[in-house]
């Protein structure tokens, strides 16, 4: 994993949110906005302009107190970990879509704990089964609220 | 009359029970688990409340929120170790005491410690919240927007010296609460053409990701060993003789009430208590030289006042609708799910419910200290669930509480980009909670901001002619200026 300083991480997120501010500032300058403004004397653009420029007033502070900061550099010994996670979660929030709540939750649960370094199956496999089944019984039938259900079953 | 009998028949319904003994119980076993903590704790519930009539879905998260700040408390003492921030303090003397073989002993102070904190917060709220509740019929949209702005503040100002940071982090957070409708003019505002945004991003799956998804997606990050070792002690419940307590009752008293004091300020929460107690019982106690050796009084002071902050904590919740911490803002989000709208107007309306609530955190104190004297042993087990697996059972349940609150695949995604944005901030050192508080206080700041303009006829300097913006005002002033008046002082 590529090692990189803190200040990078903070860069990275700062520029982010001031290159979002920028373009919902942008949006907000557009002929949508001035239509609905004639209808009342702050339209809709009117506070969220006032929170965008506040945050690229202070997304600069921020940088110019960010780049004074030494070069620490970050621990990224864990960030494969972190990075493969995440790609799970998000692949399982796709197959939930795709295939339902269970069919879906069950591996994800077996391969987080393959990621992350537990491998006794034994344990891993009936766990994962029975907690999807537990959860899916427990808000379907007893709290009524509809989980995704895979095209072949409820479930 | 009636409607005190009323709200507290609807305390002690079998459901409301039920949820009460389970939140609790959850909270403690959130507790006792490093790592997970007293949001993620109620995070994971709130799909539970969906379905569920307004006082048991409040009774099961004020179970889970008074359950798991005490529960961190089991871990501090066994494995040196606090099961949440809330804890940390408790390590100091609980640990000490756990190696002198009285780990039991030391689990019943902090049992003990943390219902009487719990009851007197209790207490706080059933006197401060009607008050503060009549003293807020004064306020105008002006006084909301200037208390929303100095509410906002103080959460960003006590970012561990990352002010801007959090300043930028809530200013972030009212943006992405302006996304969807125009709540005054009904316009759809930064939607592009999106309908489904049409209706805003969801508070509960945006804090779902932003606290439980990344902090799970942090954890990871850490080295642990596979399989979290067992208990290095037999530990149980063993009650403090009560003459054990002659002369720790004054200390006990102040604790409450510095716990109680800081859980009703914005931003703070009960770690700081925790902390400001035990420093102040260190100084003050009779046996200040055996602190840190195991002493009571500094459990009695960790115990007693971060309990004690939950109920205050619930003060300006309540009767403003301004959540203090992030525990409260994701209550305060699940309040309005169920329909229960925070403020002056909940307290003659709804008083019914108000009174429940009262009964219902009595309850989970006592239910607290009895899950407590009961299961202290059985609690320590569920530390040898192997992380790995917990880590993904706990992303399972995380998720279908983004899904569950509208049934709609959007909210998973604003769950997953809200994990994937609060693992970013984490590891850029960006704190997470002035954004929730942000999200929270959008709405009321917005539409107190316009109203506010209308009444003064867009003068916004007229704001602070009256007395109680001006005193907002000024403290909001204080609050940013503090950090640089310390610096320049300490510097001389």
């Amino acid at each position: 994993m590529p090692s990189f300083s803190k200040r990078m991480g903070s860069l990275v997120v700062t520029l982010a949110f001031l290159a979002l501010a920028l373009l919902l500032l942008a949006e907000s300058y557009s002929e949508d906005y001035h239509l609905s403004r004639a209808s009342t004397a702050m339209g809709p653009a009117f506070f969220p302009r006032i929170v965008l420029f506040l945050i690229l007033g202070l997304g600069v502070l921020v940088i110019a107190q960010t780049i004074r900061q030494g070069k620490e550099m970050a621990d990224t010994s864990g960030m494969a970990r972190v990075l493969g996670l995440a790609a799970l979660t998000v692949i399982y929030g796709i197959a939930m879509d795709w295939i339902g709540f269970v069919f879906a939750s069950i591996p994800y649960v077996i391969a987080t704990a393959a990621l992350l370094g537990y491998r006794r199956w034994q344990w891993v496999v009936p766990v994962s089964v029975l907690y999807a089944f537990a959860v899916w019984f427990l808000f379907q039938k007893v709290l009524l609220i509809i989980l995704p259900a895979s095209p072949w079953f409820q479930f | 009359m009636d409607l005190i009998l009323a709200g507290f028949l609807d305390a002690v319904t079998p459901l409301s029970l039920l949820a009460i003994v389970a939140g609790t119980v959850i909270g403690v076993i959130v507790g006792v688990l490093p790592g997970l903590g007293s949001v993620v704790g109620i995070t994971m519930v709130l799909p539970f409340t969906f379905g569920m009539p307004q006082v048991p879905a409040i009774a099961l998260m004020l179970g889970v929120y008074c359950g798991s700040v005490y529960g961190g408390s089991i871990t501090a003492i066994i494995l040196n170790t606090p099961g949440t921030p809330q804890a940390a303090a408790t390590v100091l003397d609980g640990y000490p005491m756990a190696k002198r073989g009285e780990a039991d002993l030391a689990i019943g102070w902090v049992t003990t410690a943390s219902t009487l904190g719990g009851l007197f917060s209790v207490l706080v709220l059933i006197v401060a919240a009607p008050y503060l509740a009549r003293f807020s019929l004064q306020f105008t949209p002006i006084e909301y927007f200037m208390l929303g702005i100095f509410a906002l503040t103080c959460i960003a100002n006590v970012s561990r010296g990352q002010m801007l940071k959090g300043l930028l982090s809530g200013l972030a957070g009212i943006m992405l609460a302006t996304i969807g409708t125009d709540p005054v003019t009904g316009d759809l505002r930064f939607t592009f053409d999106n309908f489904e945004l049409s209706a805003g991003v969801e508070l509960v799956p945006a804090v779902v990701g932003l606290f439980a998804l990344a902090e799970m997606f942090v954890r990871v990050a850490e080295r642990w060993t596979p399989a979290t070792a067992a208990p290095p002690m037999r530990v149980g419940f063993r009650m403090p003789p009560l003459a054990a307590w002659k002369g720790r009752l004054g200390g006990l008293l102040r604790s409450c009430l510095i716990g109680s004091f800081v859980g009703a300020l914005p931003g703070t929460g009960a770690a700081t208590a925790s902390f400001i107690a035990y420093s102040e019982a260190r100084r003050t106690s009779k046996n200040r030289e055996n602190f840190g050796k195991g002493e009571p009084d500094g459990l009695i002071a960790c115990e007693s006042s971060n309990n004690a902050v939950t109920g205050s904590a619930l003060v300006p919740t309540l009767a403003l609708g301004v959540p203090g911490d992030p525990v409260t803002a994701v209550m305060l989000g699940a309040l309005v799910i169920q329909g229960v709208i925070p403020g002056p107007n909940l307290f003659s309306n709804e008083i019914e419910l108000v009174y429940a609530i009262f009964l219902v955190l009595i309850l989970v104190n006592l239910v607290m200290f009895a899950t407590g004297a009961l299961g202290a042993q059985l609690f320590t087990r569920v530390l040898r669930i192997p992380e790995p697996l917990l880590i993904g059972l706990v992303l399972v349940i995380a998720m279908i509480g983004a899904y569950g609150v509208r049934g709609n695949m959007l909210d998973i995604w604003v769950a997953l980009g809200a994990g994937l944005l609060g693992t970013a901030m984490r590891f850029a050192g960006f704190p997470i909670a002035p954004m929730v508080i942000g999200m929270v206080l959008s709405p009321m700041i917005e539409q107190s901001l316009r109203q506010g303009l209308l009444i003064t006829r867009g003068d916004f300097l007229a704001f602070f002619e009256r007395p109680i913006a001006l005193a907002l005002l000024l403290l909001t002033l204080s609050v940013v200026a503090w950090p640089l008046l310390s610096r320049l002082i300490r510097r001389r």
